[in-house]
């Protein structure tokens, strides 16, 4: 094996290894969310969710995800005028951020 | 190269690795700059560049990291008396115009937008480090440190 395919080996092992995290990072996201709508947390979590969803954004299509990042973009972009808001989002804001997770949870299970 | 998101870190790592290259990685600002301050310091090697820390040829950068923005780690690093030449390329996952004068401003030597194709940061690694550095092929012979 040569030296080129040793990293290609490697590259994708990296990409296995990046999908099979991607759940339990969805998952964790999905409990911030969920807790931040139901009141509890402060603006550093919501800070938290943002920067969670600009994470996913930033990094799943150079793992072979696109649809993965734009999904986590349109999460990412829907909260970027609360990231620094004087007050938090109402039901209405919570509730379509839901959909969106949802939606980024769609990309990743079918990508 | 400093980037808290582990997975894009490690695959960046063995690509350049890859390429012969010794690719230290930390996930936060502080602890990328503290590992910078050793190498300015020469606690790493006697064999540092003027203007580089001793070790280090060249920085990735997030600007969006857990504890301190990028763009103001850049700023410590071009105000750094030992450390300020040291070639520093941003990753960012937001291009926009601003971002990239504000980047440019700081003295950023490159900017390589998130999600990117790791050719596109090879590139762009070539490209600041120039070919000494940065060969053609895969040669391995490099490592990660993450310690």
């Amino acid at each position: 094996m040569s030296d080129a395919d040793d990293l290609a080996a490697a590259l994708a092992a990296l990409a296995i290894e990046y999908r099979t995290k991607l759940a339990p990072r969805l998952d964790a996201l999905e409990v911030l969310a969920a807790a931040l709508a139901g009141g509890q947390g402060d603006s550093d979590d919501l800070r938290e969710l943002h920067r969670g969803l600009h994470t996913i954004a930033g990094s799943a299509k150079t793992f072979g995800l696109p649809t993965v990042t734009d999904a986590a973009r349109a999460g990412e972009a829907f909260l970027d005028p609360w990231r620094d808001a004087a007050t938090p989002p109402g039901a209405a804001e919570w509730a379509e951020l839901k959909t969106l997770l949802a939606a980024l949870r769609k990309a990743a299970e079918s990508a | 190269m400093i980037e808290d998101d582990e997975s894009l870190a490690a695959m960046v790592g063995e690509y350049l690795t890859g390429f012969g290259m010794t690719v230290s990685t930390r996930s936060t600002a502080t602890e990328g700059l503290t590992l910078l301050q050793q190498g300015a310091q020469g606690e790493l090697s006697e064999l540092g560049k003027p203007g580089k820390p001793a070790g280090f040829d060249g920085l990735i950068l997030d600007v969006m990291l857990p504890d301190i923005d990028g763009f103001e780690v850049l700023g410590r690093i071009r105000s750094h008396p030992t450390a300020n030449k040291l070639p520093v390329i941003m990753l960012t996952a937001k291009a926009t115009r601003e971002a990239v004068l504000n980047g440019l401003h700081l003295g950023a030597d490159g900017y390589v937008t998130k999600p990117f194709d790791i050719e596109a940061l090879m590139s762009a690694v070539r490209t600041v480090l120039g070919p000494a550095e940065a060969s053609d092929w895969p040669k391995g012979g490099g490592s990660i440190r993450n310690d």
